[in-house]
């Protein structure tokens, strides 16, 4: 198995990206985390996709709470599997409900997963990128301030075609590699990790449980 | 590199298209009707460089919001996938409420087409180099990069805005005429401008001239001179008495940006016998190319690592209707012989492009029907957009319409 070797140097490539992601979809059915796996007859290989609906402080309190303003604050997690419907928003009611739509999306050129998201307001309407921006939590929001412009861009979905937000992946081959280096024993699934920690820049945080998900499924 | 490469490159930079701005009906004062707008675009640029111009001219009676078409594309890709072969100029409608924010991409600033542009390159650079020549460029690379394509681009389109009735009179067509030289199919190409496309460029040769006496030339006796040779040099090549009317200039106060050395002027330097030479001698003198400016960076994106082709070719494939192809395509077989586009195509649509000589599909670079022949690898180093793709839009061949 020539795993090994590819992953050494923080890469994957499709295949290896194809196990890895069924292993999380099953997982994730086994646990009812809400992580799918889609496919798409114009695209050979699948990509993740996982929904969540996130709330958001009032304005008048984000003021008064400087840094952490407008974090997004993990309200309820689309944790039923079996939904497999769009989070529809407005059913809440609430002005600060927040919908998120994450995609874990393979690409060929960096080799590397890509995380793509959208984040809808409760009246349908798409966040602006300033407002993705703003909504980074506290200890990211330096990184973003300084250098926005190439870490989180408004793209076009390289399957479905339509605008969604990416995290650039010209770092992620970097960061696996030194992640990789530092746990040379641990077993752990490759898009576990990086999600784990890339995640949070964007609201997305892994349960726990996905620790126990070894790159063996 | 040859010097009739190095010939392309300069055209496929210059290439431009009519393009008639005009306000969609909904939004329209019915009361007050607006004129719409003429620009002559680079394929190259991005539509939404081009909104501060219609901002300005649609502002009298609209209010406005900065949104745009589908600006990712650039406009040349755009053109030959909803336009190629309708008559020009290419109508636009501008559509400044209601944006379907959900289908296209939201563009606000400049920022945003730059961070697109940058990200495209930097995918490029990790697809030819595995990232290597992007990662050791300097932060000012980057912006050089990207101020040549913003520069050389926009403000030419500033200069070539023309009049609604002088537009009519020319026959403007900006498609090259690339033709394959029988000498050595493989390698070869000739870039044949043709009539139509020096006609396209008359305006500008008109405004380059001026321009030429008015900014470069100090004393007014020699302006005077610089003006009078560019007149006898316009009419020996056969300009119309009406086209030396064109309006002059606006001029523009602040052209001179503080720390930048020397006047900073765009004009394109189109072919005209005999005042090329003189014009590219002056301009060279005074480095004002933005050509030159973009390519002295982009070279060294373009140029092979060891003398080994790229790893992969950045490509991307058009069809009408449907979402671009994207796939990692090699440049070499691994039998080592160099791929061509034949190849590529017919790997990637296997349907469309089956190597015989009565393919249904044609495939379209920078508006011109590329040889199945040519190695991508030469593509890539030549017709690349600024953004270090080479974009590819397949359509059915007219002939097979019924």
């Amino acid at each position: 198995m020539n795993s090994q070797a590819a992953m050494g140097n923080g890469t994957l490539n499709a295949d290896e990206f194809n196990k890895l992601a069924e292993s999380i979809a099953v997982f994730s059915g086994e646990h009812r985390l809400g992580w799918q796996i889609q496919k798409s007859s114009h695209f050979e290989t699948p990509w993740l996709v996982f929904k969540q609906v996130v709330n958001v402080q009032p304005k008048s309190q984000k003021e008064a709470h400087g840094a952490e303003e407008s974090e997004l604050e993990l309200k309820e997690e689309a944790s039923d599997c079996d939904e497999n419907e769009q989070v529809t928003l407005g059913v809440g009611g609430h002005d600060d409900t927040i919908a998120m739509e994450y995609h874990v999306v393979y690409s060929e050129s960096y080799q590397v997963p890509v995380l793509y998201f959208n984040a809808f307001h409760s009246n349908g309407k798409l966040l602006s990128l300033e407002e993705i921006w703003n909504s980074v939590p506290g200890p990211f929001q330096e990184r973003v301030r300084l250098d926005g412009w190439s870490t989180i861009t408004q793209q076009e979905h390289p399957i479905l075609g339509r605008p969604f937000f990416q995290l650039h992946p010209c770092h992620t081959a970097d960061l696996m590699k030194q992640t990789q280096a530092m746990n040379t024993h641990s077993k752990s699934n490759y898009i576990i990790t990086w999600l784990s920690s890339v995640g949070p820049v964007v609201g997305l945080n892994l349960p726990l449980v996905f620790a126990t998900l070894s790159d063996k499924g | 590199m040859a010097a009739d490469d190095r010939e392309i490159l300069r055209e496929v930079w210059q290439g431009r298209l009519p393009i008639c701005f005009s306000l969609a009906e909904d939004e329209e004062d019915s009361l007050d009707k607006q004129e719409p707008c003429f620009l002559l675009v680079s394929r190259l640029t991005y539509i939404t460089l081009v909104t501060e111009k219609l901002q300005k001219h649609f502002m009298k009676t609209q209010e406005l919001k900065e949104e745009e078409e589908v600006w990712h594309y650039p406009v040349g890709v755009l053109f030959d996938l909803l336009a190629h072969g309708k008559p020009l100029p290419w109508n636009i409608k501008v559509h400044f409420k209601n944006f379907p924010e959900d289908e296209l991409l939201h563009c606000l600033k400049k920022e945003v087409i730059e961070a697109h542009f940058m990200s495209s390159i930097k995918e490029a650079d990790v697809l030819k180099h595995r990232g290597q020549v992007i990662n050791n460029m300097q932060k000012r690379d980057h912006k050089q990069l990207w101020s040549g394509l913003q520069n050389g681009n926009l403000s030419q389109c500033n200069y070539e805005e023309l009049l609604p009735q002088q537009f009519t009179q020319l026959v403007v067509t900006s498609q090259l005429n690339i033709l394959r030289q029988a000498i050595n199919a493989l390698t070869t190409i000739t870039v044949d401008c043709g009539r139509h496309y020096v006609e396209s460029r008359r305006p500008l040769v008109v405004r380059t001239l001026t321009d030429c006496a008015e900014k470069l030339v100090t004393t007014e006796e020699d302006k005077r001179q610089e003006l009078n040779h560019g007149k006898s040099a316009l009419r020996a090549n056969g300009y119309t008495p009406w086209i030396m009317k064109a309006p002059k200039p606006k001029k523009k106060p602040s052209k001179e940006q503080p720390g930048e050395k020397g006047p900073n002027i765009s004009v394109p330097l189109p072919y005209v016998k005999g005042v090329s030479e003189k014009l590219a001698n002056t301009f060279g003198d005074h480095g004002v190319n933005k050509f030159d400016q973009f390519w002295t960076i982009n070279r060294r994106l373009m140029e092979r690592t060891n003398e080994e082709p790229f790893r992969s070719v950045p490509l991307r494939i058009y069809q009408p209707d449907t979402m671009y192809i994207q796939r990692l395509c090699k440049a070499v077989a691994d039998t080592g012989e160099p791929l061509n586009l034949g190849h590529v195509l017919g790997n990637i649509l296997p349907k469309k492009f089956d190597n015989s000589e009565s393919s249904s599909h044609q495939a379209l670079i920078h508006g011109v029907e590329v040889p199945m022949e040519t190695p991508v690898q030469w593509l890539s180093e030549h017709l690349s957009h600024p953004d270090n793709f080479l974009h590819i839009v397949v359509l059915k061949k007219k002939s097979e319409e019924t």
